[in-house]
């Protein structure tokens, strides 16, 4: 069953958390980051390559990653980024931030049910 | 794949890009950036036996509009300056940071105690949102912080107030017209509290109000880290500078209650006080006065009254 895509609202509140965690992993350029954004989590979190270096330069700004510019071995030069320390930190709290939050709501939308049903 | 910098569609929109980001930090760098992802992009769609023409199509669909990625853009990337501004910024920088000690050992020995502190504290605040501005590594929530404009408007009002403008402390008395009797004229002593409190006022104004630009500063720095070093950095500053101030007072403090403890004659106590100290008794006998010669600040010495138990700074 397609599934129409996330509410802009969403998006907006989670692109962080989501770009740190993937940047947790490894190190990555920007295009790189886009495919396996869409590659993971059924492929429904997406952003357009417009969107993402905003986020990027935002995430540079506040200090969370940094970046350094790498030749692969077959490719042209690219700028890589990665989590810095405060990066770290950040991405750590958020995480438990969002799962108390979804923790939250999934036992509301569960109380909701069970009160509907009766 | 053909080489995209021939592409007339993807160099059209490139170009625009190029224009829009204007003079934002590093502008090369995000065009090389932007670029490099393009093309990787064009290259994984054509793999995937997508046309050319389409992938290209497709992928500058993915980019948006030139103008408004650049607007985007411009807001969230850190204006830094060009490495000439950078050192020259950091030069200037280090030279307000010397005249801010410089002023600092000149001011500092006139006072005593808590007032000392004051003295270092109000001299801190009063140079530092100047340095804080002027410093090209900090990265600011707001772009045109970043400016050359708030920090040359910093420096011509610390040099303005440096150099003092009109003294608060003199005032006309009496103006005399014509060829007057000056045996008529009768004297006039000017109110010194009403100085006194005039003064109060300027200092507590001026102590809080950079007080609060030092604040406010602080909290426009985006980056705890930066944040954390700068508030670090300058504690360790005030320290390191008062510390000397503090180790003068405290020696001076052991020779006074050396005498001050003495039950009997404190002449003879104060022969085993080091040169530096000078020891002369009150006409009564009773008490006595003594003075000390900072040994950092030679113009300046500390002075106790045993009559009222009071010390004070001479110059």
């Amino acid at each position: 069953m397609a599934h129409s895509p996330f509410s802009t609202g969403l998006i907006r509140s989670s692109t962080d958390l989501v770009l740190l965690t993937l940047l947790g992993e490894r190190p990555m350029y920007g295009y790189e980051l886009l495919v396996t954004l869409a590659d993971r989590g059924n492929g429904q979190f997406q952003l357009k390559q417009g969107t993402l270096y905003p986020l990027l330069y935002r995430l540079e700004r506040e200090g969370w990653i940094g970046a350094t510019w790498e030749t692969p071995p077959s490719g042209k030069k690219r700028k890589v980024y990665a989590l810095t320390r405060d990066g770290k930190r950040e991405q750590k709290a958020r995480t438990e931030e969002w799962q108390r939050f979804t923790t939250s709501v999934d036992a509301i939308l569960e109380e909701c049910k069970g009160g509907n049903k009766s | 794949m053909s080489d995209l910098n021939t592409n007339p569609t993807a160099t059209d929109f490139f170009s625009q890009l190029r224009t829009s980001l204007g003079s934002s930090a590093c502008p090369d760098e995000i065009i090389a950036e932007v670029r490099a992802d393009f093309e990787a992009q064009v290259e994984r769609l054509c793999a995937e036996g997508m046309g050319e023409a389409e992938a290209i199509g497709r992928a500058l669909e993915q980019l948006g509009n030139p103008y408004e990625l650049a607007h985007h853009i411009r807001a969230e990337r850190a204006p830094l300056p060009g490495r000439g501004m950078r050192i020259l910024r950091m030069a200037a920088t280090f030279v307000v940071i010397t005249w801010t000690l410089l002023m600092l050992w000149a001011l500092r020995p006139g006072a005593y105690g808590s007032g000392g502190v004051a003295v270092t504290l109000g001299v801190a605040m009063f140079h530092l949102p100047v340095i804080l501005l002027l410093w090209p590594g900090i990265v600011w929530r707001r772009n045109w912080l970043f400016g050359l404009l708030p920090a040359a408007l910093g420096l011509i009002a610390l040099v303005f107030m440096s150099a003092g403008g009109v003294s608060q402390t003199s005032e006309i008395v009496i103006q005399l017209e014509g060829s007057a009797d000056l045996a008529s004229v009768p004297a006039q002593i000017p109110d010194s509290s009403k100085q006194i409190n005039r003064l109060l006022l300027i200092r507590v104004t001026l102590f809080l109000s950079f007080g609060s630009a030092c604040v406010i500063l602080f909290l426009m720095m985006q980056q705890r880290a930066q944040r954390r070093r700068a508030v670090g950095l300058l504690i360790a500053g005030l320290l390191l500078a008062e510390l000397p101030f503090q180790i003068e007072e405290w020696r001076f403090r052991v020779g006074r209650d050396h005498l001050t403890s003495q039950s009997g004659a404190p002449e003879q106590a104060a022969e085993e006080l080091s040169p530096r100290y000078r020891y002369r008794p009150d006409s009564d006998e009773n008490d006595f006065f003594l003075s000390w010669s900072r040994p950092i600040s030679p113009g300046f010495a500390l002075c106790y009254g045993s009559e009222r138990d009071e010390t004070w700074v001479i110059d």
